[in-house]
């Protein structure tokens, strides 16, 4: 009769507790393979008890460093997105006459709609609450440069409202400011779906 | 030993730091920077990688505590060791290891060759395995990970894990001069 010992898969299942009846009757019968899972036993326990390895340097200092660096990154946009919501509120409120007259007659209802579709995204990315986030190395970085472009944006829109310009002008830059959000938005409804860790 | 022994945060500090609290942030780091090196040490190649791995696990436990919703020491540490396993497995995936092993075998340079008239000690024998044999191994019989978290982690199947494993396994064995007679 063929003797056929237990391979490492099948001591491997016995250690986990997941051996086929097959090879836990022939564990009974050998004392070889008995041998060998007593030796598999060790070779674990020897792993375990290798020292622990320490680590050569201190990186706290580099990690508050960056962690700080995009925490003032992020509050920088939240600032300039609250004095802007602010500023669209205080615009429709009056009528939004005073703020479109700065960038000529006509549209008024193309930028109030803009705006309000600027704020409809600015309040869907609340809820991702983008302050408490978890994300991969690469998800942070898109979501820092789209932060940075929509800072850009701000900006622009707070130099054109002081001095007059061509309507399309101030269209387009609120065109752009939806689109920026739009894009941040599904980069956090993306992520918000991962279950990462 | 392979865990270096942790200062142990109550949830007081826990909830400090989940509020974004530099200070017990750095408490966090304080009593898990050991652990998660050590982890990371055993999975990457190079100390530097293992350093990298350190700091990138730390700046995601700073953005990411927020979203803790565990209880207790235990679980953050679980937690925490999550991160660094993912962020190790990440780094072995990326540019230095990509053309000598992604997670497939037979590659990685010098190591995992069967060779039986070698007898090596355990650290060296370990160091010997490829990468993704070795974080198998690592994460399965000393961290306690199952198939399926290491499936997860790595984005192979379960089937993929216990094959890593069993070849480990069956290197080590001839390295350490373990076969019988």
């Amino acid at each position: 009769m063929m003797f056929i010992h237990c391979t490492i898969d099948e001591l491997l299942a016995i250690r986990d507790g997941e051996g086929s009846r097959a090879a836990l009757r022939h564990l009974d019968d050998c004392e070889e393979c008995r041998d060998e899972l007593d030796r598999l036993h060790q070779r674990v326990a020897a792993l375990k008890a290798l020292s622990a390895l320490k680590p050569p340097r201190d990186r706290w200092s580099a990690v508050r460093e960056r962690f700080e660096s995009e925490r003032r990154g992020r509050r920088r946009v939240l600032a300039a997105w609250t004095s802007l919501a602010a500023a669209a509120s205080i615009a429709m409120a009056v009528g939004l006459s005073q703020l479109v007259s700065a960038v000529t007659a006509q549209p008024e209802d193309r930028l109030v709609s803009l705006m309000e579709e600027s704020q409809n995204l600015q309040d869907m990315l609340q809820t991702f609450e983008p302050d408490s986030r978890v994300m991969n190395g690469r998800v942070a970085t898109a979501v820092a440069v789209l932060e940075d472009r929509i800072s850009d944006v701000d900006a622009r829109i707070a130099d054109v409202r002081m001095v007059r310009v061509p309507r399309e002008q101030m269209l387009d830059l609120w065109r752009q400011r939806i689109e920026l959000m739009d894009t941040l938005v599904k980069v956090h409804a993306t992520k918000s779906t991962y279950v990462g860790f | 030993m392979t865990e270096t022994m942790t200062a142990v945060l109550d949830d007081v500090a826990i909830a400090r730091a989940k509020s974004g609290d530099i200070n017990a942030l750095e408490g966090v780091y304080r009593s898990y920077h050991g652990v998660v090196y050590a982890l990371a040490r055993r999975i990457c190649r190079t100390e530097e990688d293992a350093e990298d791995v350190l700091q990138e696990t730390f700046l995601e436990v700073c953005r990411s505590i927020g979203t803790f919703r565990g209880a207790g020491p235990g679980s953050l540490t679980a937690w925490i060791k999550r991160i660094a396993a993912s962020k190790a497995l990440m780094k072995l995936r990326r540019a230095k290891y990509r053309d000598a092993d992604e997670f497939n075998e037979e590659a990685a340079p010098g190591a995992a060759r069967p060779d039986v008239a070698l007898r090596l000690d355990l650290e060296a024998a370990l160091m010997r395995l490829t990468d993704t044999s070795r974080a198998v191994v690592w994460l399965h019989d000393v961290e306690g990970y199952t198939h399926e978290d290491i499936a997860e982690l790595m984005g192979k199947s379960v089937s993929f894990s216990k094959s890593q494993l069993s070849r480990a396994h069956a290197r080590l064995r001839t390295w350490l001069g373990e076969e019988s007679t």
